[in-house]
C-alpha cells in the first residue's frame, strides 16, 4: 500500500538525515558521534527509502550489494590498526594534526577517522543485510 | 531565579505526561492506542532532553535529541504501515 504523503515527505527528509549522518561521522574523533551511530543513521535513510517506495524501487535507486560492505569495512579498520606497527608504534596508535583548507579554514585531522570509516561501512552493511532479509522473506 | 523554577516545573510536567503515556501503552485496549502512545513518548523524550540541556546549560545533548527524533519518526512510520497494510515492507 503506497502513501503519497509518505513518499513526498521522505524525499525531503531523506537528504537531511543523510547529511546529519555524515556530520556525525566527520566529528566522531573528538565529539559525540562516530562510525557506529553514523552507520545507523545512514541505514535509517535507506530504511525510510524502503518504507516509502518498496524494495524494488530501492534496488533501482541504490543498486548496491550491502553484504560486500562488511568485509571491505573490516579490512579498512584492520589495516588502519596495522599501519602503526610498521613504524614501531603500538597497535591502533592514532596520529593527528592541523591542516588549512581553502573554504573551511583550519581543521583538525586524525587517522582515527579512517578507522571510524571502516566501522561505518560494517554497520551499514550489517543493518541493511538484516533489513533486506526481514523485508523480502 | 525564574529559569530554574520554570525548567523544574517543565521537567515535572513532562514526566507526568510520560507516565500517562506509559499507562496507555500498557493498558491501551487497541493497537492504534499503543502506537500513538509510543510516538508521544518519543516526542516527550525529545522535550525532556532539550529542557535538561537548558537546565545544565550545555549543547552536548542536541545530537542525541536529533537521533532520537529521527528514530521515533521512523518507528512511528513503520508501525503505522504495519497497522494499515499488515506488513511493513511492500511486496512488488
Amino acid at each position: 500500500m503506497k502513501s503519497f504523503i509518505l513518499e513526498t515527505v521522505s524525499k525531503v527528509v531523506l537528504f537531511v538525515i543523510l547529511i546529519f549522518s555524515f556530520y556525525l561521522l566527520l566529528r566522531g574523533h573528538n565529539a559525540p558521534g562516530g562510525g557506529f551511530i553514523a552507520g545507523l543513521m545512514t541505514s535509517a535513510t535507506f530504511i525510510l527509502l524502503y518504507l516509502a517506495l518498496g524494495p524494488g524501487a530501492r534496488k533501482q535507486i541504490l543498486p548496491l550489494n550491502f553484504r560486500a560492505f562488511i568485509p571491505v569495512g573490516l579490512l579498512i579498520s584492520a589495516l588502519t590498526g596495522l599501519v602503526p606497527l610498521a613504524g614501531g608504534k603500538p597497535f591502533l596508535t592514532s596520529a593527528f594534526g592541523y591542516a588549512d583548507l581553502p573554504v573551511f579554514g583550519e581543521i583538525e585531522w586524525a587517522t582515527a577517522m579512517l578507522f571510524d570509516f571502516g566501522v561505518y561501512l560494517v554497520v551499514v552493511g550489517v543493518t541493511m543485510s538484516i533489513i533486506s532479509v526481514l523485508g523480502e522473506e | 531565579m525564574l529559569l530554574p523554577t520554570v525548567t523544574n516545573l517543565a521537567l515535572f510536567t513532562i514526566t507526568i505526561s510520560m507516565a500517562l503515556c506509559l499507562w496507555r501503552l500498557i493498558v491501551g485496549p487497541s493497537f492504534p492506542d499503543r502506537v500513538a502512545a509510543s510516538d508521544t513518548i518519543s516526542t516527550n523524550i525529545v522535550a525532556l532532553l532539550i529542557v535538561l540541556s537548558i537546565k545544565f546549560t550545555t549543547q552536548d545533548y542536541f545530537d542525541a535529541v536529533l537521533v532520537i527524533a529521527i528514530l521515533g519518526f521512523l518507528s512511528s512510520v513503520a508501525l503505522a504501515k504495519f497497522l494499515i497494510g499488515g506488513s511493513v515492507f511492500d511486496r512488488d
